[in-house]
């Protein structure tokens, strides 16, 4: 059975239900079955319109920026109304005056990059202090190895032995 | 405003003891640990500073008066549902206070409509979006304001609305068809 999206004869309600998936970028827009549905489809055009509208207005509400002292404000006006023992608090007073503060990691966001960079060099340059050490140890006993055989070939493996131990 | 928690005996008796005070830390613990994300979420919705600070409020002292002054298990999901219910019941006495202003400048002889027809207004479609979020139903609503307003992953919304993940994905993916068909519509008419 061929997959959904290979029919032929997508109707236009399928096609209405994946218009936000579209959007979700599940499915791309630029698949040419999709983009020839939505072009003669007044309905599906008017769906991918409404769910750009919603996308739109959900952006816009969480990029609106209030006041920086609306916190501040809001306790106040909360404490106000607290039992007057808790008011006293000295976690009260600073409730009064506090102010949102970005989170550590949005703090350090701007540093994302050097930090990054910073990380990868110290990466590297552990992998090369490791492989130059491990490498230079390997080329030693490999050496040995082979002066040992030559001396073995040569002079016989009692007196190799006897120089190599000595 | 405090007129307001007066009026409704939402204040707590200032005779009692000051036990209250140990008793009750948890409130202002509370309040320290999650009025940031409050704040926002009710700015999300509501969009007026005023406003915001009266449903901050409100949702507080819900929060202090709950099961006769325990604490709630799930403190986060107590705060955010009230914070959400509150600041829909807001924003409905706002609409209404809006279409009963709007119905009387119709009636009135010196009515002039200002806007320019087809105009693409930034404000309006996020007013027009906060209210059409008012007519969800109440499950699609409390997904979309956790998640989409409120910041939350699907697991703190599947978690504070005690639902599982995936449903929280359905009616999340609902929520928008709903509004994205509510939407859609309006601006043809």
């Amino acid at each position: 059975m061929k997959p959904l999206f290979l029919r032929k004869n997508h109707n236009c309600k399928t096609i209405r239900h994946w218009v936000g998936d579209v959007l979700n970028s599940r499915l791309s827009i630029h698949s040419d079955w999709i983009r020839a549905h939505i072009v003669n489809c007044p309905r599906c055009q008017q769906r991918l319109t409404g769910f750009n509208r919603v996308a739109l207005g959900l952006h816009l509400i969480k990029t609106q920026t209030h006041h920086k002292d609306l916190l501040k404000n809001a306790n106040q006006q909360t404490l106000m109304v607290l039992h007057q023992s808790l008011q006293q608090l000295p976690q009260a007073q600073k409730l009064r005056a506090k102010q949102p503060r970005p989170k550590f990691l949005n703090r350090m966001a701007k540093y994302s990059k050097s930090i990054s960079h910073a990380a990868a060099c110290f990466a590297i340059l552990i992998l090369m202090r490791w492989g130059i050490f491990s490498g230079m140890e390997k080329f030693q006993s490999e050496g040995q190895k082979a002066v040992h055989q030559y001396y073995v070939n040569n002079i016989g493996e009692d007196l190799t032995d006897d120089i190599f131990t000595a | 405003m405090t007129t307001k928690a007066v009026s409704f005996d939402w204040c707590w008796d200032l005779t009692q003891g000051g036990s209250v005070a140990t008793d009750r830390k948890w409130v202002l613990t509370a309040m320290n640990q999650h009025g940031v994300s409050l704040i926002n979420l009710l700015w999300r919705i509501l969009g007026q500073e005023q406003d915001v600070c009266d449903a901050y409020q409100e949702t507080f002292l819900k929060l202090a008066h709950c099961q006769d002054g325990f604490r709630p298990r799930n403190i986060k999901a107590y705060l955010f549902r009230t914070a959400g219910n509150v600041a829909v019941s807001h924003l409905r006495k706002k609409k209404r206070h809006l279409q009963a202003c709007q119905q009387i400048a119709l009636n009135s002889p010196t009515n002039q409509n200002d806007n320019v027809p087809g105009e693409f207004d930034l404000m309006e479609l996020q007013q027009k979006l906060r209210y059409q979020i008012l007519q969800l139903p109440q499950y699609l609503r409390n997904v979309v304001i956790l998640h989409d307003l409120g910041d939350m992953s699907y697991q703190q919304v599947a978690r504070t609305l005690s639902i599982s993940v995936a449903t929280a994905r359905v009616y999340r993916c609902r929520a928008i068809q709903f509004l994205a068909a509510r939407l859609a519509d309006r601006k043809e008419k």
